[in-house]
């Protein structure tokens, strides 16, 4: 896969890396969408794009982190020598 | 359980009896040296080398007689005072209910191979349907973030795998205070309330279902009991010199822990792992504070088990030592290196028990003991030097042109006898336990789990010559050991090497002092006493092949039969599933964990967790931190700047969105082309694409 500059590029193998599909459907619909998005704003980099591909596909929902068990304060005896 | 305190009397009269055997027998054995040694040498020089003598032959004898004594108990079926045999055997099942913690401190180390033993101890108790009130902590002091992210990627794996009824959770400390102590302390002030045990394991521990739950067991039916230690069999030996340590342990191990337990009763030691804890005890009086002694006595107590035994015990609380129990095993070190590397950190922190027995009051007479012979374990190796050193100097002292070694050979036809039998009863101490060990299994007629009767003699024999040579490389490593912790020269604590991976050059670097001191030895006792260098040699000669006999023992034996243990006919089931895969199969080797971390979709978007948001001079400093690694790479940051990334939500998104944005110039460019690498597959079939959504995805393996 070329990881050159283009938005399209980058575009799809984020999605890739999202697990999602990048059959001739999503890639169609991924072309059309940057090519709006780059047609209402040309000054939008790649970055600012690909930070809008949540919004466009159903990617992984947010990592929802460490699970920790509620912390249940106390304090250790130290002997006195 | 019957008769509460009553153990007290008969761990007494077996304490005096074992007392009365060790001075006996080093009378006799000092009577005998005494009669050696030539009438030439100085008076002092004499009294000097006889002390030395008298603690060595000592110690060899409490060797002996704790061998004697677990030999006694096993032929009688197992020692009437243990708490197994007196709580009888395993209760019904739906008896467990004690919330419990199973911990496992672990600090860089081989990662896939330390959680798949845990998966796989969550595992078996899961099959016995007694996972119920156990929950799982692993407890990281890892530092570098490319082994704590798989850390915790791994443990979210196996969380994924087992199911959300399974309590396995992850935590890294930022800041490393203390050492492993400081760790478990760490967990025990945020989450020591909720539980009423806790199972502390090593990287390399592994416990069955049946161990964890007759521990739990044992716990509640002996309230008087602080800590209750098992003896670990070591197993998933690859390495010609971990199988030696496993033969070892496996043959002549239990005759040993048996004699050990037989000896000590309520008041054992911890091992510092493959052990239950009774938590409200254990964090009122257990503990440690920091050395303020000078030198070595200053800083942080390093080897903390026997300590917190002795605390335990001077709190009112038993500690108890189960041979019984099965289902408890640990790995050895792969290598002689690695081995002796460990033996440095355990010296330095025996050592430091010294400060410890003088300035600490109401500590019970036997875990006092247990300090004392912790601490001269490694003591021994310098006083076997200087009794050699002695022993050479005093026999250039005797009559004759051809001087011989006190004790070995007299330099008096009279003498020539007491010599013969002096020698003769070193080696019967020295050996003892080796003919009593395999008698034992003879007798059980469990020879043939050991191949059969002429393997395991066959096997003894190399086991023990293995030891003779291995006997002068320890002792003058140990000799250093020594003399570095004592003049407190620095050493790492981190995780050991579990794996292997030694090569003869490294091994040479690794025993280049130790053969240029050998060898200076040598010369220098062949230029001043020529007649001394035989005598010299048997202990030369092995520290002179030292980096060719590590190397060869560090490699696998040719087949895998070789000093066969039961286990490797009978595999138990909770190694089975630690040898099974692990838990991550689909690691893309194309990127670093923090790279991953830093390109997944996944953690871009994070709606955790415990840190809050940076603000201030924080918030300004990893926005610093951000700009230099996306601009220069992570190469730009150390481990702390980007474990720090990796903390902060905010930043690691920040960081996200620009490694993706990366130009032409950028570092990240590179990374990414990696990752459409792996994305897409060969050239080398490193990584093997999920094919179905429920399988992982690269990005999800990152989280």
């Amino acid at each position: 896969m070329d990881t050159s500059d283009e938005p399209f590029d980058r575009a799809l193998l984020y999605l890739r890396a999202a697990g999602h599909d990048t059959g001739p459907e999503t890639r169609a619909r991924l072309h059309s969408m940057l090519q709006a998005r780059g047609a209402e704003n040309p000054a939008l980099s790649t970055g600012q794009l690909l930070a809008q591909m949540p919004q466009w596909f159903v990617l992984p929902g947010p990592h929802e982190g460490r699970h920790l068990p509620p912390i249940a304060r106390a304090s250790i005896g130290y002997p006195r020598e | 359980m019957n008769n509460a305190g009553s153990w007290r009397p008969v761990a007494f009269r077996r304490r005096f009896l074992l007392v009365l055997l060790v001075a006996a027998q080093t009378l006799a054995g000092v009577f005998l040296f005494a009669q050696t040694i030539p009438d030439q040498a100085s008076s002092g020089t004499i009294a000097v080398l006889l002390l030395v003598f008298g603690v060595l032959f000592a110690w060899i004898g409490v060797g002996f007689w704790t061998a004697a004594f677990g030999f006694v108990a096993l032929r009688f079926g197992g020692d009437p005072w243990s708490l197994s045999s007196r709580a009888g055997p395993n209760g019904p099942a739906q008896s467990l209910s004690a919330p419990t913690a199973v911990v496992m401190p672990i600090c860089h180390e081989p990662v896939q191979h330390t959680l798949g033993g845990l998966k796989a101890i969550i595992q078996d108790l899961e099959q016995q349907g007694q996972a119920g009130p156990v929950d799982f902590y692993v407890l990281s002091d890892s530092r570098d973030p490319d082994i704590w992210l798989e850390e915790q990627t791994t443990c979210e794996q196996i969380r994924r795998e087992l199911g959300p009824d399974q309590h396995l959770f992850y935590r890294r400390r930022n800041i490393n205070l203390n050492y492993k102590s400081g760790n478990i302390a760490d967990f025990l002030r945020r989450w020591g309330r909720r539980y009423r045990y806790m199972v502390v394991l090593d990287a390399d521990s592994l416990l069955s279902a049946n161990c964890i739950t007759r521990l739990i067991q044992l716990m509640e039916a002996r309230p008087e009991a602080g800590i209750i230690q098992t003896t670990p069999r070591l197993a998933r030996a690859e390495t010609r010199f971990a199988r030696l340590q496993q033969f070892a342990n496996r043959c002549y191990g239990r005759l040993y822990s048996a004699g050990l337990a037989a000896i000590q009763l309520g008041e054992a030691t911890y091992w510092g792992h493959n052990a239950i804890i009774r938590v409200a005890p254990f964090m009122a009086h257990c503990g440690l504070r920091k050395l303020r002694g000078p030198g070595l006595f200053r800083g942080p107590v390093l080897s903390h088990d026997f300590i917190e035994a002795a605390l335990m015990g001077r709190a009112g609380y038993e500690v108890w030592l189960e041979p019984a129990i099965a289902g408890s095993f640990e790995e050895s070190p792969p290598t002689l290196e690695d081995d002796l590397i460990r033996d440095r950190r355990w010296c330095r922190g025996n050592l430091q028990h010294m400060w410890l027995l003088a300035t600490m009051g109401k500590i019970r007479l036997a875990h006092r003991m247990a300090l004392l012979t912790g601490i001269l374990s490694y003591l021994a190796s310098p006083l076997w030097l200087i009794f050699l050193g002695l022993s050479g100097y005093v026999a250039l002292a005797g009559p004759t042109t051809e001087p011989a070694l006190p004790g070995m050979m007299a330099t008096t036809e009279a003498g020539s006898g007491t010599g013969t039998l002096l020698v003769a009863v070193t080696a019967l101490l020295l050996f003892g336990p080796r003919l009593l060990a395999v008698t034992d299994h003879g007798l059980a007629r469990r020879t043939a789990r050991f191949g059969g009767p002429f393997r395991l003699y066959g096997n003894t024999l190399v086991e023990t010559l293995a030891a003779l040579a291995l006997a002068p490389i320890r002792m003058l490593v140990h000799t250093l050991h020594v003399v570095r912790a004592l003049l407190n020269l620095k050493v790492g604590w981190q995780g050991q090497n579990r794996s292997g991976g030694f090569t003869p050059g490294l091994s040479f670097q690794h025993f280049r002092p130790l053969l240029l001191s050998a060898a200076t030895g040598l010369a220098l006792i062949h230029w001043h006493a020529p007649t001394l260098t035989p005598w010299a040699l048997p202990v030369m000669a092995p520290v002179l092949l030292a980096p060719a006999l590590a190397s060869w023992l560090a490699q696998k034996p040719g087949t895998d039969s070789w000093l066969t243990v039961p286990e490797d006919g009978h595999i138990a089931r909770v190694i089975e599933l630690a040898s099974a895969t692990p838990p991550l199969r689909h690691n893309p080797g194309w990127l670093s964990w923090f790279e991953q971390m830093v390109l997944s979709p996944v953690f871009a978007r994070v709606s955790r967790y415990d840190a809050q948001p940076a603000t201030g001079k924080k918030a300004r400093a990893l926005e610093r931190l951000v700009d230099l690694c996306a601009t220069e790479g992570k190469e730009a940051l150390n481990d702390r700047e980007l474990s720090l990334i990796c903390n902060h939500p905010a930043a690691l998104e920040a960081l996200h969105w620009r490694a993706w944005n990366a130009s032409r110039e950028s570092p990240w460019r590179d990374v990414l082309a990696r990752m459409a690498q792996s994305v897409e597959g060969p050239p080398a079939a490193a990584v093997s694409l999920p094919r179905r959504r429920d399988e992982l995805a690269w990005a999800e393996v990152a989280s």
